[in-house]
């Protein structure tokens, strides 16, 4: 399932500035794509409108297309778009329904909502959280949970909807490094099984490590798109306010002149670059 | 899948029959006992009322649980409306108790007994249902009995918040507190140390709204497709002949009351 943008706009109603100005994306099946940009660069409103909470709930002015496999999203009822892109929020307070006692039963909120045969709740939720690994917390009040566990069951609960696309708006910001990990496995569990994953981050030594294609966002606009060490490399992402991966900055203070598709962006890289390996290796 | 998680809630499990009941039918009888406690006006009926939850209560294992949750609150209670009733209600009554100038009458002191037992048989028929049936059961079965979601959801946000206030709460008041805020000492001082909380709690809760309503609008909550539900919540063979007779009863308290004699 494909998600393409064509000269999407977007002003929140109310306000005069444009959140989102003029950015076309093509979302390819079973890609990774991370999201980068400064405070206010239009990140979240961009998840917003891959999960069709704009124009659907969010109201405002919304220019260009948005398609979902074809199919403008405006066109499509939330509910339905709901069961094709899962979106897991920022902060896993907003995210969980708060009337579930059980994580079990926090997983299966949705599937209940949409009327799926008993059975295939109970096998989609089971799956759910094997793969999340919460199996063995099934029984835990939601809120009795570290703060990854909690990231965990959000994103359990909306990789038991079966999305094709799942967006994540920042859903480590909240977490500790343990957590932090753990978010990112199930990220990459969720990559396993094929589906198309979006995520918003500013942590990017992260982000460089697991992506397939990166977006950087500045001011609304898509700056710079293309392979985390392409747009690392790129002299205007200096511009935007965001952090380079540690190894990438370091490499390019040093002058780094390479190929944009030769810039380290770890330690064992950097060492190869500048013909450390041996002694690395020593 | 079983209901089991009772954090966060006042549900005690047990296996009695009250708890065996469906919801409804526990719904029904609190109703009913609730309404026959504003119906009958006579001290002897209001006492059997409060005497017929404390035995619900009893035999459905969570008397304990009961004391606990209410019992500081109703002595609390009592003793303020048997002085303020006993001292201070007008109209002529002979005097219970003389103590200096004050005098404790007889008709203050029964007017606050039955307020006692009126309020008593309320709050003990409303937690013979929150004790003994699981909030996700309770919540399930009115949405079953053709109740919109959202009243539902109302329902379990309201208790099931807590939490989320609760560390909301105790992020605001360590922030004021680093920088500077005293929230120890005299009830004075505590008093002081809560109003910095106020604001930022009640602001941060209404912004966490916006964010909560678009997570359900993504999770179908809002969809008009029939819900399935997971569990199934089961009647009890005795369960019409107890619904019958609780309205019978109501029935019968009404007719006393239009005779006079209740």
């Amino acid at each position: 399932m494909g998600l393409t943008l064509t000269h999407v706009s977007f002003t929140y109603q109310g306000t005069a500035s444009k959140a989102i100005d003029d950015v076309s994306l093509d979302l390819q099946p079973g890609r990774f794509y991370g999201v980068v940009g400064a405070t206010g660069a239009g990140k979240s409103t961009l998840c917003h409108i891959f999960s069709g909470l704009i124009p659907h709930f969010l109201k405002g002015s919304l220019d260009g297309e948005v398609a979902l496999d074809g199919q403008p999203t405006s066109a499509i009822p939330i509910d339905e778009i709901a069961t094709r892109v899962g979106y897991v929020f920022q902060n896993p307070f907003d995210q969980l329904s708060h009337i579930t006692y059980r994580v079990d039963d926090e997983v299966a909120f949705g599937l209940q909502n949409f009327g799926l045969p008993r059975d295939e709740i109970v096998a989609r939720v089971t799956h759910a959280l094997e793969v999340l690994r919460l199996a063995d917390l099934r029984d835990r009040y939601p809120f009795h949970l570290s703060g990854g566990q909690l990231q965990r069951l959000a994103v359990a609960s909306v990789l038991a909807m079966s999305p094709d696309i799942v967006v994540m708006d920042e859903p480590t910001s909240q977490l500790d490094p343990q957590g932090t990990r753990e978010v990112f496995q199930a990220v990459a569990d969720l990559r396993a099984s094929g589906v198309t994953v979006v995520l918003v981050e500013h942590k990017v030594d992260l982000l460089a490590a697991h992506v397939d294609e990166l977006i950087a966002l500045g001011d609304g606009r898509v700056v710079c798109q293309g392979s985390p060490r392409a747009v690392f490399a790129s002299p205007v992402f200096g511009d935007l306010g965001v952090n380079r991966p540690q190894m990438a900055e370091l490499a390019l203070q040093l002058g780094f002149a390479g190929e944009a598709e030769a810039l380290p962006l770890s330690p064992t890289e950097l060492m190869k670059h500048y013909g450390f390996e041996a002694l690395h290796a020593d | 899948m079983t209901v089991s998680g009772t954090s966060g809630t006042l549900f005690q499990a047990g296996a009695s029959f009250v708890h065996a009941a469906h919801p409804t039918t526990k719904l029904l009888y609190a109703v009913v006992t609730i309404a026959c406690s504003l119906v009958v006006t006579r001290l002897p009926f209001l006492a059997a009322l409060a005497l017929s939850v404390c035995v619900v209560l009893y035999l459905a294992g969570v008397w304990r649980a009961f004391l606990r949750a209410t019992a500081r609150y109703l002595v609390l209670l009592t003793f303020f409306l048997l002085v303020i009733q006993g001292l201070f209600r007008e109209g002529p009554s002979a005097v219970l108790l003389q103590i200096g100038p004050a005098s404790l009458k007889t008709a203050g002191v029964l007017f606050a007994a039955s307020m006692v037992l009126r309020i008593f048989t309320m709050v003990g028929a409303f937690l013979v249902v929150v004790l003994t049936t699981h909030p996700a059961d309770l919540v399930q079965a009115i949405e079953q009995a053709g109740a919109s979601p959202r009243v539902g959801y109302l329902l379990l946000a309201t208790l099931q918040l807590s939490p989320e206030m609760v560390e909301r709460a105790r992020r605001i008041i360590d922030a004021q507190r680093s920088r500077g805020l005293r929230t120890d000492g005299s009830l004075v001082m505590r008093f002081r140390g809560l109003v910095p909380l106020v604001g930022p709690l009640f602001y941060g809760s209404l912004m966490s709204v916006e964010a909560k309503a678009m997570a359900l609008t993504a999770r179908g909550f809002f969809t008009q497709r029939r819900k399935t539900w997971v569990r199934t919540l089961a009647h009890q063979p005795w369960e019409p002949a107890a619904r019958i007779a609780l309205g019978a009863v109501f029935v019968g308290v009404v007719v006393l009351r239009v005779l006079g004699w209740a």
